[in-house]
Parts: C-alpha cells; structure tokens; sequence
C-alpha cells in the first residue's frame, strides 16, 4: 500500500529536521530519497555516483534544515537545489569526457508526444509546465531539458545540438519568455 | 536602468537556475538577488517552475547503504534511528538490528507524496531560532483556523503570554489573532474575513501578561515573525 505525504507534512518533516529530530529527518528521507534519487541518476547516469551525490545532499539537508524558510522556497524545491547542486559538484570533478554520455540526449523533450514525462510527474503544477513546455518547438525543448539536468552553458549545448551559438541563445530566450508566459496563465 | 528591466530579470534568472549563466555573470546576479528584493522575488518564480522538471523523472529507490551511510556520518555511534519497533528489538546483538533495518527498509512501501498545496508559516526569532509552525486550514465546518505546533527550540516564558498578531499590509493596526502554546499544539480560530487578509499580511508575536494583551494592541517586545505562504 501507498503512504502519501502532504505538502504541509513535508513542512512539518524539515522544520523538525532543522530542530534535530531524528525521526522526523528519517522519515523526510523516506517520503522524498527515491524522487531525488531519480533526479541524481539522471543527471550523473551512474548509481555509485548518484548515491555519492544523495548522501552528500541529505548530509547537507540535515546541517542546513534549520535555515529552511517555506516563503522562500517549496521544500521539495528546496531539497532539489541542493540535490542538483551536489551533482554538478561530482560532474565538475570527472574527466571532461564523462560529462555527457549518448544515451542523455534528451529526445524524449524533442519527441511529439511529452505523456511518458508527465506520466512520471507527481504534482499539478509539473504537468501544467509539460503543458506549456509542449507548445516549444522541439528543439527548445530539448536544449532546456540538456540546460537543466546537465547545467551545460550556451557554447557547450550549441556544441552538443550542433547548431550556431547565436541560434541557440535566442531559442533558449524565447522559449523561456514564451514558458513565463504561459505558466503566468496558468494560476 | 537596465536592472529595472522586468525581462531582462527574467532572462537572467531562468538561465541562472537553469545553469547556463555562468562563471561572473553567475556571480554577479547572485550579488543582485541578495541586494533586490525584486529580483530575489523573481529568482524564487523560476525556483518553483524550473526545478518541476526534476520532477518528470521517475523515482529510483536507492539501496538501504545509502540512509545507513548518511546516518554514520552525521550520527556515527547510533546507525539507526529509535523507533517503538526497534526498541522492542533490543535484545538482539546491534549487528543483527542493524541488518534487519537494511532489510525493513528496502522493504518498506512506495511513499508517494501527495502535493497538496499548503498554506504555511515558520515563526522565528531575531536569531533566526524558529518557535512555531503554523498551517491556515479549514475545519470539518468549513471554518477556517491556524493550527499551531511549539517547537523545541522555542524560548518559553512561563510568566508571560505569546499572542499571535496580523500585520495588515496597508500598514494599519494589528489584529490580534490570539495566543500561541508554549508547548504542544493550539488550534486559533480565525474568521473568514481574516483568513482572506492573511494572504497579503504579515505575522508577529509578542510578549504579553498571561491572559493576552490587556488593550487589544501589542504591550511587550514583538519577538517571532513570519509570513504565511503557499507551499
């Protein structure tokens, strides 16, 4: 059977983490460490290292939970950050070779049919942004998804997509004022 | 002046928490978000919108190392965390309990959290210690109240009172909303009226004499604030 957690357990779980709760901090772990651990696999495309980068992450979350504030961030928002950041911490220090294999091409953000990312999404508010990130073209979808799993900068993804780093900059601009656009609407 | 510029605060944003703005334009807006608050405003927009695509990844349980590893670091003499179970396991040798707690927790359900939004506050103190956790929620009635849940690390004052004020917006007077517990929880009741304005409001809490403030406005020192926000 499924456990479900709300927004405001999950509120509850951090601030009580930050407060040195062991339990509430266990129990944070384990209504959120599958869904970040997902992000870190697909951001590092290794298990020994993704697990290196949630543990470095939680030990993090941990030392930081007291400084956790909800008007400035969801807690998953905020769990996130740090999750991602630990990552590119770990990709920064391998070989320049390992930073982008061929199976992390991302053609599942250029493909016509976004429902296989939505079916994945737990929250409303993601599939309201798959909804507007459908209305991209292709490959601005796909150079924001590269941009985001893999923090790659304009000259590297003009690299990766094999387009002019003019053209690549202005897609991404566009695609993100179209994005700021449609989600304002959303509400 | 060009830091005035709405779209180019959005640009910049979404590519800094996308990861593209790098090494000292990165560098230089992070400067900007810590001195202007609009542009603090608009880097928490991109926050919350941005990181959702993380969430169109499926999760992945990681192996039962990966809690036992981080407990060790921060905790290293107890591996595991107490719990009624396990104290009802203490009998057993801690390697024993320690590898049923590999097995409990690969075994444990598929947690799915449910995002229902939520209408939070965190009140702290001018140390940054927080007090209470407040959520705005609606009761079987269908009448709005703050739950309100006294943290440890709440500087209790057993010869006063701590009364939760409203701050309206347009800056007029407190509204007094009631007292908070110095321990455990309190429900504070809260009109219809009030639940709309507290919104755009902030909250403070004071120090009075027992039984509340005696004028209807704050006496004593305002010593915990906070906002309520969605979460």
């Amino acid at each position: 059977m499924n456990q479900t957690k709300s927004s405001e357990e999950l509120f509850h779980l951090i601030a009580l983490s930050g407060q040195g709760d062991r339990a509430a901090f266990q129990a944070l772990y384990e209504a959120t460490s599958a869904k970040l651990f997902g992000l870190s696999l697909r951001i590092l495309n290794r298990r020994d290292l993704a697990e290196e980068a949630l543990q470095d992450a939680f030990v993090n979350i941990w030392h930081h939970a007291q400084n956790y504030r909800p008007e400035k961030a969801g807690v998953m928002t905020w769990m996130t950050t740090i999750v991602r950041n630990k990552c590119f911490d770990l990709l920064r220090a391998m070989p320049k070779e390992f930073s982008l294999s061929d199976d992390q091409s991302y053609d599942d953000w250029a493909s016509d049919d976004l429902g296989p990312l939505e079916r994945a999404t737990e929250r409303s508010e993601s599939k309201a942004l798959i909804n507007c990130m459908s209305h991209l073209a292709p490959l601005q979808r796909q150079a924001i998804a590269l941009s985001y799993f893999h923090g790659l900068a304009h000259e590297q993804l003009a690299e990766h997509l094999a387009q002019p780093l003019g053209t690549v900059k202005t897609w991404i601009r566009r695609g993100l004022q179209a994005l700021k656009t449609c989600l304002a609407g959303v509400k | 002046m060009r830091y005035d510029n709405q779209k180019i605060a959005d640009m910049l944003s979404a590519e800094y928490v996308l990861g593209s703005l790098k090494g000292a334009a990165r560098r230089r807006y992070e400067q900007l978000i810590r001195q202007r608050p609009d542009w603090a405003q608009t880097n928490s927009w991109w926050e919350s919108h941005i990181h959702l695509l993380a969430d169109t990844v499926p999760a992945v349980q990681p192996s039962s190392k990966v809690w036992q590893n981080i407990q060790t670091r921060l905790f290293k003499s107890s591996a595991v965390t107490p719990s009624p179970f396990w104290k009802s396991l203490a009998f057993l040798s801690t390697a024993l309990a320690a590898s049923f707690a590999t097995f409990l927790i690969m075994q444990s359900p598929k947690q799915v959290i449910e995002f229902e939004p939520a209408q939070v506050a965190l009140l702290a103190n001018d140390k940054t210690q927080a007090g209470w956790l407040l959520s705005l929620t609606k009761n079987n009635k269908g009448e709005s109240e703050i739950r309100a849940k006294s943290l440890a690390s709440l500087e209790t004052k057993p010869e006063n009172a701590f009364e939760l004020w409203l701050l309206p917006a347009d800056q007029s007077k407190p509204i007094s909303l009631g007292l908070l517990p110095q321990q455990g929880n309190a429900i504070v009741k809260v009109t219809g009226e009030v639940a709309l304005m507290l919104a755009s409001s902030g909250l403070a809490v004071s120090l009075e004499p027992l039984g509340g403030s005696p004028t209807g406005q704050p006496t004593g020192a305002v010593l915990y604030q906070g906002k309520l926000t969605q979460i």
